[in-house]
């Protein structure tokens, strides 16, 4: 898996709209290249764009892990939480109140513009759901209402994102609607370096919380039995799962299907539910999968681009149909 | 005999009060002159002396009979192409057949609901400003002129709130609303309008494909006005100039710059197409392209890495969205900072006369001046042609 992985890195690379010869992309890497316009193309734009698939592509699949375990649910996924619409709210707020809100005036003033602007009302948006759904999990220990009330917080904000587009201009609406298509090409290098800390920590978490992801697959009465602390367990989880969708939402946008597939696949294909063995070949997984979705949306040899968001789930959905119908192993996992 | 005098009296008198009736109805009623009622209709004679041709517009058309015009206005910007036809009747003189009551108008007319900001300076180079009843927001509009009888209330907003209000217009005695003919835009409530007996004349000037083509649309207000003689040397005047220009660019531009639009928006960066109304004004101009050998009339949907390939070495960067100063362009993506046309300055918008409220006189008085707007790009490409031109509506990004 991790040759698929490199391999498929390298091809991220080498391949995109521009034509660009493998000896210049060998080059641009050693920085002995001639032609400045490809090593810019190349260290600039392809390789974070790349490294920024592996860094969604495995953040997403983890906390998708993490979100089917806990709820013991195989449609869960990152974005049950409402966490995702969260990031959409806050993007909205941005995107379709500037111009005539006196506020996105006022945070364009502070010298916070562009993407990090995105970045950072994405992040507040999706904080701010996180903050709700955990006050609420301290009071239920119900998992299934659990389920039920993100999924219900993630209608609200929705309801509010879409009452916002009624009244906005139809620009407003494409930057918006554009946004949800997701992108993993909008993240510049500095850029990179926060994400790339932010997921790191995230999943570094993740590996601690193995031990006690397998002792809530046996249920929780058990696993409050082996001595586990089941609110703060949820907690803990809940918190990592935000942290790392909330980011990924806001540097690339919702990207959709990763999280709740590339768990299934990874089961179905290692058939274990060990998250000893699960949680890193789930980081393998994804990020490989994502690595090859957008060597596909870049459509390689054409000047044009497909939405991210799309190919993941035209080309996802058919391979995790086939995994799970050829196993037939699903139940025994939850 | 007696009793037949008294009957002359009497017939004298009611004569004498008749009379006094009639001057008195006349003088209490002075507008009926100056609304050119004509009150005996002549069928033989021309009532429009003065008439408009169209040349440049595709989007409508006007024909003259002697008195009414017929005009039409042609859809073509989806697939269903079909033609809209009006009758506008001289005040005071009989209907044609085969229109509808929605579809016949009594002209001139007074007051007019024109919810585009396109039509605005329109109004104002027709000095018609009395027979605009209302227009969409005062919050988006830039004229000063305007603002201000909306202030007074001579002129209302008819969607405030971003939606048109229907039942507001038809209070508002509007008797025909200029829409704007986008596809699928607002028509259920343009439906809602014609339902109550509005009728919505649709406008595509933005379909138009040169600049003198979108100008020449004032030519369908005049008609609606009865001022056909204004409208004439208005536009004759802006077209010679704009020639004048165009002339002196043909004789005297050799080298061509280049240039690269719009700016990425995620993944995909839309540039304009090697047909589009936007190429049309870079052409005027002689301007290298990467696309122009494109042949979509809107926009392409390209790769960031292909565009950033061409803005690397291209002279111009124009109209980065909705980009004002050169560091929100770089906050918005710092790998931008690689192109010639940032670290030269030469990167230009259509903020020029751009107004704190979001009102931007690009979409309102560029329309009625094409020749300013060719004057602006030129003088961008080329500012040794015209050493005494300020820019106007384009802007130099800071």
């Amino acid at each position: 898996m991790i040759i698929a992985l490199i391999v498929l890195f390298l091809l991220d690379v080498a391949l995109g709209s521009v034509n660009i010869p493998l000896s210049e992309v060998l080059a641009s890497f050693l920085g002995s290249s001639d032609n400045e316009a490809f090593s810019s193309i190349i260290l600039k734009i392809r390789l974070p764009r790349a490294i920024t698939a592996i860094l969604a592509g495995s953040a997403l699949s983890v906390a998708g892990l993490q979100m089917q375990t806990l709820f013991r649910n195989p449609l869960a996924g990152p974005s049950v939480l409402g966490i995702t619409a969260g990031a959409s709210l806050g993007v909205a707020a941005v995107m379709l109140a500037t111009g005539s809100a006196t506020t996105a005036f006022a945070i364009r003033q502070l010298g916070i513009g562009g993407s990090w602007l995105i970045i950072l009302a994405s992040t507040i948006g999706a904080m701010l759901v996180l903050l709700i759904i955990l006050a609420i999990s301290f009071k239920i220990r119900d998992n299934v209402i659990m389920l039920i009330v993100g999924i219900m917080v993630a209608n609200i904000t929705i309801a509010v994102v879409s009452i916002w587009q009624y009244f906005s201009d139809p620009e407003q609406i494409q930057e918006y609607i554009l946004w949800t298509f997701g992108s993993l090409g909008g993240v510049t290098n500095e850029q990179l370096k926060v994400l790339a800390l932010i997921i790191g920590f995230g999943i570094l978490m993740t590996f601690f919380t193995s031990k006690s992801l397998n002792a809530l697959l046996l249920g929780e009465d058990y696993a409050e039995s082996m001595g586990l602390n089941i609110r703060w367990t949820r907690i803990g989880i809940i918190a990592i799962t935000s942290v790392l969708a909330g980011a990924i939402t806001g540097f690339c946008g919702p990207i959709g299907f990763i999280g709740i597939a590339v768990p299934h696949l990874t089961r179905s294909a290692l058939n274990t539910s060990d998250h000893k063995i699960l949680i890193p070949a789930t980081v393998l997984v994804g990020a490989i999968l994502m690595l090859f979705c957008d060597l596909l949306a870049k459509v390689p040899g054409s000047q044009t681009v497909l939405p991210v968001n799309a190919i993941t789930a035209l080309v996802g959905s058919p391979v995790v149909i086939w995994i799970i119908l050829k196993r037939k192993n699903l139940k025994k996992s939850f | 005999m007696k009793k037949t005098e008294n009957y002359i009296t009497h017939r004298r008198t009611v004569y004498i009060l008749l009379c006094l009736l009639i001057v008195g109805l006349s003088a209490c009623n002075p507008k009926s002159k100056s609304d050119q009622q004509i009150s005996d209709f002549d069928p033989s004679k021309d009532y429009f002396p003065d008439k408009l041709s169209i040349n440049h517009a595709v989007g409508f058309d006007i024909v003259y009979h002697e008195h009414y015009k017929v005009v039409h206005l042609f859809r073509h910007y989806n697939d269903l192409v079909d033609t809209v036809s009006y009758a506008l009747v001289q005040k005071g003189t009989p209907k044609p057949e085969g229109f509808d009551q929605l579809h016949t108008l009594q002209i001139p007319l007074q007051r007019i609901a024109a919810v585009s900001t396109t039509h605005l300076g329109m109004f104002e180079k027709l000095e018609a400003l009395d027979q605009l009843s209302a227009i969409e927001s005062k919050e988006y509009i830039s004229s000063e002129k305007i603002k201000a009888l909306v202030d007074e209330g001579k002129i209302s907003e008819l969607a405030a709130s971003g939606v048109l209000n229907v039942e507001q217009t038809i209070a508002n005695q509007t008797e025909v609303l200029l829409g704007v003919g986008f596809p699928n835009s607002q028509n259920d409530r343009y439906q809602e309008l014609e339902n109550a007996g509005i009728p919505v004349m649709l406008n595509a000037d933005w379909q138009e494909k040169d600049l003198l083509g979108r100008a020449e649309w004032m030519k369908l207000i005049a008609v609606l006005l009865n001022k056909e003689a204004l409208a004439n040397t208005v536009f004759n005047q802006i077209e010679s100039e704009y020639n004048r220009v165009l002339a002196q660019v043909q004789k005297e531009v050799k080298d061509a710059p280049s240039t690269i639009t719009g700016i990425a928006q995620g993944d995909v960066w839309h540039v304009v197409g090697g047909k589009s109304f936007a190429m049309n004004v870079l052409n005027l101009a002689k301007v290298d392209y990467p696309w122009k050998s494109d042949s979509s009339t809107g926009s392409l949907k390209l790769d960031f890495e292909t565009v950033y390939q061409a803005g690397l070495k291209a002279d111009y960067w124009m109209t980065p969205s909705n980009a004002k100063t050169l560091d929100e362009i770089l906050l918005h993506d710092s790998r931008y900072a690689d192109f010639k046309s940032i670290k030269n300055g030469n990167v230009f918008n259509v903020y020029g006369r751009y107004t704190e409220g979001g009102g931007n006189d690009y979409y309102e008085s560029a329309v009625v001046n094409p020749d300013i707007v060719l004057k602006d790009i030129v003088k961008i490409f080329h500012p040794e042609l015209l050493p005494n031109h300020q820019l106007v509506y384009y802007n130099r990004l800071k």
